[in-house]
């Protein structure tokens, strides 16, 4: 490791040593030691990140900013985990856990059975993308290794896809599970290069699938969708792009359908 | 202690250890106090209403900057104006600012200096000096790989340098053409 590399790793040192115990930097801080040039670089250089870091620390915030946030909180509706304490939480996890127990020795066929709600399948589907930790498990432009990668994680595929996606290289591709259903996804993009999605799982999951055939086409928040179903597959496109830019994937009606990742 | 087991922190306790943190993080990517306080009650709402589908909870701190940088993007994608240019170097001789002349500045100064860094480094950099993150974690939030971010980091860091020279340059030419202090004008030309 030569001097500038060393430098470009521990320009990344947090102020105040908090890196210090971070193998990643341990290489480049020997050197540090063994050469003075880059010994007093790298004392200026922390000298500059803590006092900047100090100053950044000073930034006043609107003091009214919390009140805001916790009043704000009060008038939105809550998810009740957070509005009971620990305890009763713990409790009532307890007994729930102890219910779900019995109902599953009682009744774990059925429970094989159990199907989605349509409307339950979409929220949570892009529920999931929502969420800020998602990530898309397969990475590649590769319509064949979209295929190949759903066909060997077993997931639903084998599906029609409307025209207008079939131009469009994927991006990426997953799966996750909804209940005990799993469900594929797999990324595009659109014209304006906003990203479609498209999710799919087993019509037989679900207790009122979408109509066979041409699509429907919704608009629920800024989330433009459009469902159908093929075979024994339902399908969903969601998109943040505009409803007419949705609506031009499907190449307008009767729809020209294509055979892709069989 | 596993993920599983470490205890939910309360709504309040999260707002009370993330709140400050995240609106300094916020006011660097708007520029603007008011956005900067919409976009940290807009994170705290979604942690309100969707934070408990979180499993891992010691994941809380990087689910509330990514949430916040993913809100921040998507306001600035709908206001068109999220512009940044990828510089094709990084300075080669940076310009040295004292760690005495960052002392002399107050806080607003600070951030205002940090708010004239190009939108793509100024996340990476604005994180950083937050402190509470490594570049494991800035690279986790931002969704870029951590090569990506060491280069941020480094020309970030060159652009604050040289933004913070100029700045002293100009205040020193300001105080040599005009010595006088706003009270003395007041006074010659009254």
């Amino acid at each position: 490791m030569d001097n500038r590399e060393a430098k470009f790793i521990l320009q990344a040192y947090r102020p105040e040593g908090r890196d210090a115990a971070n193998p990643d930097f341990r290489e480049a801080l020997e050197q540090a030691e063994r050469d003075p040039e880059l010994g007093v670089w790298l004392q200026q250089e922390r000298a500059f990140d803590d006092a900047f870091a100090a100053k950044l620390k000073e930034v006043p915030v609107p003091p009214n900013l919390k009140e805001e946030i916790l009043t704000g909180q009060k008038v939105i509706p809550m998810p009740s985990i957070w509005q009971r304490p620990p305890a009763l939480i713990a409790l009532a996890a307890a007994a729930v856990f102890a219910v779900g127990l019995l109902l599953l020795t009682l009744l774990a066929p059925q429970m094989s059975e159990q199907q989605l709600a349509w409307k339950d399948f979409q929220k949570a589907a892009i529920g999931t993308y929502e969420d800020p930790m998602f990530r898309l498990k397969k990475m590649t432009s590769n319509t064949e290794e979209v295929r190949a990668w759903l066909a060997q994680e077993d997931a639903p595929r084998g599906f029609v896809l409307p025209e207008g996606m079939r131009q469009k290289p994927p991006v990426g591709c997953t799966t996750f599970k909804i209940d005990n259903h799993l469900v594929s996804m797999v990324c595009f993009k659109t014209t304006s290069g906003e990203l479609a999605h498209l999710f799919m799982m087993p019509r037989s999951g679900l207790s009122n699938p979408p109509q066979v055939g041409d699509p429907t086409f919704v608009q629920d928040g800024s989330w433009s969708t459009a469902s159908w179903s093929d075979g024994k597959l339902a399908m969903m496109v969601a998109t943040q792009a505009p409803m007419p830019e949705l609506q031009q994937l499907f190449g307008g009606s009767p729809l020209a359908l294509l055979q892709l990742y069989r | 202690m596993p993920p599983n087991d470490v205890p939910r922190p309360s709504f309040e306790s999260v707002v009370e250890t993330y709140y400050q943190p995240l609106f300094r993080f916020a006011l660097s990517l708007t520029k603007h106090e008011a956005e900067a306080s919409d976009l940290t009650q807009q994170t705290f709402y979604l942690w309100a209403t969707k934070g408990h589908q979180l499993r891992d909870v010691t994941k809380v701190k990087s689910w509330l900057f990514t949430t916040l940088h993913r809100e921040f993007l998507s306001w600035a994608r709908r206001r068109q104006r999220f512009e940044h240019t990828e510089m094709d170097e990084t300075d080669a001789d940076l310009p040295t600012v004292s760690p005495t002349m960052v002392n002399d500045l107050d806080g607003s100064t600070a951030i205002a200096a940090l708010q004239q860094v190009d939108d793509l480094y100024r996340a990476p950099l604005t994180l950083f000096y937050l402190q509470d993150h490594s570049y494991k974690e800035i690279a986790e939030i931002l969704d870029v790989p951590i090569g990506t971010v060491m280069s941020r980091l480094a020309r970030g860091k060159g652009q604050l340098r040289k933004i913070l020279a100029d700045q002293k340059k100009s205040t020193f030419s300001e105080n040599k053409i005009l010595p006088l202090n706003s009270d003395n004008k007041r006074e010659n030309f009254s």
